[in-house]
């Protein structure tokens, strides 16, 4: 439906944005399908799809490398990316939605202090622990306990800002302030007490990763992430009544109290997952869900779906940069997000009408 | 529609003692009041939002045992501000409205409503850049779109409307009072806060005077709207007349000694 309005003035939409989104999804599956390609082809091996292809096709089999090289290393990497990105930019879409704020992105709630905290002790407090446990926990000691921490520390913000079982989104705001303040100067302890290569782990943990991407973590990864994506699909009505305020989001027929809890909940798995099995990657939770509003609107119906998918592409699209830049060599994916995202967000604030807008 | 010893504490500031107040489908039924009498607080405490003793009975059911989405088909609520966070459309804002109501399916009821508040036209329009009173009339329309038929089975829906026409110009107070008027007339049940007092007294056909917390008196426009209550309760001495056809009360606001109580 093609709407022109005669008193439209320079903003004005000026197709249905129904519509406009819907159209958006369809681009945005076959961006995704094309940097899950590249994504497969491009890498430091030199192994090539198109030949792995062309060898599966006439029925030849696979050299061991590149069954080695695409099975183990690209598809579980592929897959990281994609839940990574998807969660990251979903958990922005919502936290945002939630305190009404276009500023706000997961680490508000505290799950990425957490998180990061939970990190550091893992990685300067684990030599402290009896040579059999760490043997056995290996590389998921740093996992389980960034996951953890990032639970942990939306417990105590989520606690704090409930009172009669009505939770207060701008005490939690406030009080994660002062958490991650409180995280950063315990985690600025460890980092004090840190030797040079706890130090280097920390600091290439902080920048983010999928290097270490496993089908074990890939397969650990995907119910939280996968049962957290499909739980804000429920949310989408929710989160559009809470953008008029709760009060009329109460008086449309929305459980007001239900729908914080379930969105603190699913952001606090998502992020805290992504975290775990990452490392710190920024920008995607604050720049997907701007990209997407200011092109097809704040419906979240659409916003949600479409933030999953334009997050695991720009994540992908990231990764392949981060691995072929400096290729043998990779730069941490933090880093590309950061470069990219940060220009990328000034031109759309200074294309737009300023922020608080949004 | 029936409250019964209404009582609201915030803090430590008790801000309704003890109101009772019914209204009948059928009729605009008008809250008025001074600055800080309570008016805005009973119809939170009426439409669910706020916590308060007593109890408020909405077609016979208590609101307190409804689940929100239960009570959101019997009655639509248009507060005062309305504050939006993100570019949404007016055509956006509208079709909020929609999902509580049996008419969910009907997709031109939106334009319909934005017809009835005089802002055809306006559907793809930000919203943010509209003036106070469009924003205004957009969120009537949006409340208009949930409880778009005044009856529904058998059964009255009430449109509740806190100063709505605070930031309107004088044709679109007529034209949003017409529009609760109209919802009364077809059945449905309408409690409005208003501040103007010749307004009320055109369009209400009940109204309840609160002072400090406690109901002054209820009755019709007749009865209420008195020289004697605008003293008591405003601290003005004004004079009050009536419209020769009709005998509906005026008040011609004169340069007179004037106390706010």
């Amino acid at each position: 439906m093609t709407v022109i309005n005669a008193q439209a003035g320079p903003l004005e939409p000026l197709l249905d944005r129904r519509t406009l989104a819907r159209r958006m999804t369809i681009v945005l599956i076959v961006l995704l399908g094309l940097v899950s390609l590249i994504s497969l082809t491009q890498g430091a091996s030199g192994a090539s799809v198109w030949r792995l292809l062309t060898d599966l096709s006439a029925g030849r089999e696979l050299e061991q490398l590149d069954r080695v090289v695409l099975w183990d290393i690209r598809l579980p990497r592929l897959l990281m990316g994609m839940l990574v990105g998807a969660g990251l930019a979903v958990s922005g879409v919502v936290m945002q939605g939630l305190f009404r704020n276009p500023l706000a992105d997961p680490g508000i709630v505290g799950v990425g202090a957490g998180a990061g905290l939970g990190a550091i002790c893992a990685i300067v407090l684990g030599g402290f622990l009896p040579v059999a446990l760490r043997d056995w926990a290996g590389g998921w000691l740093i996992i389980g306990a960034a996951f953890l921490g990032g639970w942990g520390s939306t417990i105590i913000l989520y606690r704090v800002a409930t009172r009669r079982g009505q939770t207060s989104v701008a005490t939690m705001l406030l009080a994660g302030i002062a958490l991650g303040a409180f995280a950063g100067a315990i985690g600025g302890i460890l980092v004090y007490i840190a030797d040079d290569r706890q130090l280097r782990d920390l600091t290439f943990w902080g920048m983010g990763s999928l290097a270490g991407a496993t089908w074990l973590k890939v397969m650990s990864l995907a119910p939280v992430m996968l049962g957290s994506l499909a739980t804000t699909l429920f949310l989408a009505h929710g989160l559009n009544g809470l953008a008029l305020g709760e009060a009329v989001a109460n008086h449309i027929g929305i459980p007001v109290q239900r729908t914080k809890n379930i969105a603190i909940l699913m952001v606090a798995a998502a992020t805290g997952a992504a975290v775990a099995v990452s490392g710190g990657i920024g920008f995607i939770g604050i720049v997907v869900p701007h990209v997407l509003r200011l092109s097809t609107g704040p419906d979240h119906h659409r916003l949600l779906p479409n933030a999953a998918l334009l997050g695991a592409a720009l994540l992908l699209i990231a990764d392949v940069i981060s691995r072929t830049v400096i290729a043998p060599a990779e730069l941490p994916i933090g880093i590309v997000t950061a470069i990219l995202g940060a220009p990328v967000f000034l031109w759309i604030l200074l294309r737009r009408h300023g922020i608080m807008g949004m | 529609m029936k409250a019964t010893d209404i009582r609201v504490r915030m803090g430590r500031k008790n801000i309704l003692h003890g109101v009772d107040f019914a209204a009948r489908a059928g009729e605009v039924t008008a809250v008025i009041g001074p600055n800080g009498s309570g008016k805005s607080t009973l119809l939170k405490a009426m439409t669910g939002e706020i916590d308060f003793d007593g109890s408020v009975e909405l077609n016979g059911h208590d609101i307190r045992m409804l689940k929100p989405w239960e009570l959101a088909p019997l009655r639509g609520v248009l507060p005062q501000a309305g504050v939006v966070a993100f570019p949404f459309t007016v055509l956006e804002i509208v079709r909020l409205g929609l999902a509580s109501g049996r008419a969910a399916q009907d997709d031109t009821l939106p334009s319909r409503a934005l017809e009835q508040v005089d802002l055809a036209g306006f559907e793809n329009r930000f919203y943010q850049d509209l003036s106070g009173g469009e924003q205004q009339r957009v969120q009537l329309a949006r409340v208009l779109s949930q409880v778009w038929q005044p009856m529904l089975d058998g059964v009255p829906r009430w449109l509740f409307l806190d100063e709505p026409v605070a930031s309107l110009d004088i044709a679109h107070q007529f034209t949003v009072l017409d529009v609760a008027r109209t919802f009364a007339d077809q059945g449905g049940g309408v409690v409005i806060v208003m501040h103007d007092l010749n307004l009320t007294a055109m369009f209400a056909d009940s109204i309840l005077v609160l002072n400090q917390g406690r109901v002054h008196c209820q009755g019709t426009p007749m009865q209420t709207l008195t020289a004697d209550m605008v003293q008591k309760v405003y601290g003005c001495t004004l004079d009050l007349n009536r419209v020769p056809a009709g005998g509906i009360p005026f008040i011609l606001p004169q340069m007179r000694d004037c106390v706010p109580n």
